[in-house]
């Protein structure tokens, strides 16, 4: 039964690396114009007849790879987003976005639109800071005094600063007054790979890889907390700094995936627990696979968001929870409900 | 392993002290039964040793070393605790929560060694949980729940086993065959701190039992001289007859009904 289990689990991630793989191919190969692998294989080793035009030499690698990636690196940051908060809460309704980093981003997405539209670089920033900004109010808020951290304040106080954040937004597509700015601010907030480039994935791909690297380094510590905080002590670990770290890393995680790609809804929440009723709850195998599984389910909804009404694109945050809340209830109810 | 308790007070609102100069020395395979009203601070007591409190005046010493200078893996290589009941967060399998027990041993990115594998079959096997192994925590029973958490606890070879209440919350079978799991293991040289309502339970279990009087310290002894009319009068408000069972010697508490008030 344990050694089934195990080799089990271990075909189960040769699996979701190959289907890594496969989306990645896919990602490059599918669009309004459809480029042959081959031929990608062909131009990438260099051969003399079969391989790209030189329009199709701009779209593979200045367009669809790095959107692909970009897709990769979002979906995974976010699915390890949503198992490191939901394990931190213990609570299956934790999102990525429970301590206001969404609402965070996009009132600094939207300021960074409106004040500085041209200046298209400012826009992740915008976004980072204000999420950084929003989970900051959030965690001052709930320690009142430097006492304790309560799981319940700290829930609330996301949600309270998440309100306040929205309303602000809100305020400022009123001030925008319709236009070309208010639809920018509008299709950033439903989240997209679009604004996909070489230079935005040098500095995210670091941040993605490095803050999953160190959420998996605390994931038998989130193990422990699932018993309970007293229970986490006694195994000696400090469910206090364990707090402190992995709000950090989930943070700058969050921040960094929406900063780039906008708010995209669903992955953070459902990922890790589709993972989990097919893994199981163990966080060494949870993180890990979550992050496989997240950046190949974005990859392929930004291949169908850019397909299905091409010329025109949809926001992709429509195809993930389209598509991926029916798939969740239908393993909710032939799995059981466990959570 | 020794445990000594030096003058331990202990407030968590300033002025309400919960633990009052309470002085207790624990020798090594002693187990001592730590019994009182509600309130009385036992509770509180087992997590200051356990190092979740750090006391606000006196010390606490296991194994030698002062509590306050070991790191956190450390105490939980030399401690375990089994309380009343805990949060099920997640859908672990009873093995699963029993290896849990093996994180003070074991360095991070590694995988389960030999040893770690046999302290975790041998904490089911004493547990008598073997059985359960693939099972999902949160569909078992509150007896079977609390025997996997005392393999958890045993599964981290500890010095020394702190049990808060753990019977609590069981039916009179499982209570029974969960102290004598914990009997076992007193018998085999393991040290005990057991706090515990059920008074008879208490007598049958530990060979010392230390009363706890508005976070005093106040009797403390074999369970036939600790466990006395006055004494139980005295601590509870509660007459109770004490005698000792005709053929098994066993002591034993009956509380009379009806004049608790």
């Amino acid at each position: 039964m344990k050694t089934s289990g195990r080799r089990a689990t271990r075909w189960l991630f040769v699996l979701l690396f190959v289907l890594t793989l496969g989306s990645v191919a896919m990602g490059i190969a599918i669009g309004p114009v459809t480029v042959s692998i081959q031929r990608i294989l062909a131009s990438l080793f260099g051969a003399e007849t079969g391989g790209l035009t030189s329009i199709e030499e701009v779209i593979v690698w200045q367009l669809r790879l790095p959107r692909t990636l970009l897709g990769l690196l979002v979906g995974g940051g976010l699915a390890v987003s949503g198992a490191s908060m939901q394990g931190l809460f213990r609570n299956p309704l934790a999102s990525p976005y429970v301590l206001g980093v969404a609402s965070g981003a996009s009132t600094g997405a939207a300021l960074a639109i409106l004040l500085a539209g041209g200046f298209a670089t400012l826009l992740p920033v915008g976004a980072f800071v204000g999420a950084g900004l929003a989970v900051l109010v959030v965690y001052t808020l709930a320690r009142p005094g430097g006492r304790r951290t309560s799981i319940f304040t700290l829930i609330l106080a996301g949600v309270a600063v998440g309100s306040f954040f929205s309303a602000i937004t809100s305020f400022l597509i009123f001030l925008s007054s319709g236009g070309e700015k208010l639809s920018d601010v509008l299709f950033w907030i439903m989240g997209g790979l679009g604004r996909a480039d070489w230079t935005g994935l040098a500095i995210l791909a670091p941040i993605v890889l490095v803050c999953i690297a160190a959420i998996l380094y605390f994931a038998r510590d989130l193990n422990a907390l699932a018993l309970g905080e007293e229970t986490a002590q006694h195994v000696g670990v400090n469910p206090e700094a364990l707090y402190r770290w992995l709000l950090v890393l989930t943070t700058i995680l969050t921040a960094a995936a929406v900063a780039l790609a906008g708010t995209i809804g669903f992955i953070g929440l459902a990922i890790p627990h589709i993972v989990r009723l097919v893994l199981g709850p163990d966080h060494r195998r949870l993180i890990p696979a979550s992050a496989l599984a997240g950046g190949c389910f974005l990859v392929w909804s930004d291949v169908l968001a850019r397909t299905a009404f091409a010329p025109a694109e949809l926001p992709v945050g429509v195809i993930t929870a389209f598509f991926g809340a029916p798939f969740f209830l239908y393993l909710l109810r032939t799995k059981g409900a466990t959570l | 392993m020794r445990v000594d308790l030096r003058d331990v007070s202990f407030a968590y609102e300033a002025d309400r002290l919960v633990v009052r100069d309470v002085g207790l020395h624990i020798d090594t395979g002693e187990a001592v039964g730590l019994i009182g009203p509600n309130g009385s601070g036992k509770s509180t007591l087992l997590r200051l040793v356990s190092g979740s409190l750090q006391p606000d005046g006196g010390s606490i010493e296991v194994g030698g070393d002062d509590l306050v200078s070991l790191r956190s893996r450390e105490i939980a290589r030399r401690l375990a605790m089994v309380e009343q009941q805990r949060t099920l967060g997640f859908d672990f399998t009873v093995r699963e929560v029993v290896a849990m027990g093996r994180i003070p041993h074991t360095r991070r990115w590694t995988r389960e060694t030999h040893a770690d594998r046999d302290a975790v079959e041998r904490a089911m096997h004493w547990a008598e949980i073997g059985n359960l192994s693939e099972r999902s925590i949160r569909a078992l029973s509150g007896g079977e729940g609390q025997r996997v958490f005392l393999a958890m606890a045993l599964a981290q070879e500890p010095s020394i086993l702190l049990l808060d209440e753990p019977t609590t919350f069981l039916d009179l079978r499982h209570q029974l065959g969960f102290l004598s799991i914990v009997r076992d293991r007193i018998r085999e040289g393991l040290t005990v701190l057991l706090a515990i309502h059920d008074l008879t339970l208490a007598a049958q279990t530990v060979d010392r039992i230390v009363m706890l009087r508005e976070g005093t310290l106040i009797h403390d002894g074999s369970p036939g001289e600790v466990l006395t009319q006055e004494n139980v009068q005295h601590v509870f408000g509660v007459r109770a007859a004490i005698g000792r069972h005709r053929e098994t010697g066993m002591l034993y508490v009956l509380p009379a009904v009806g004049d608790e008030r």
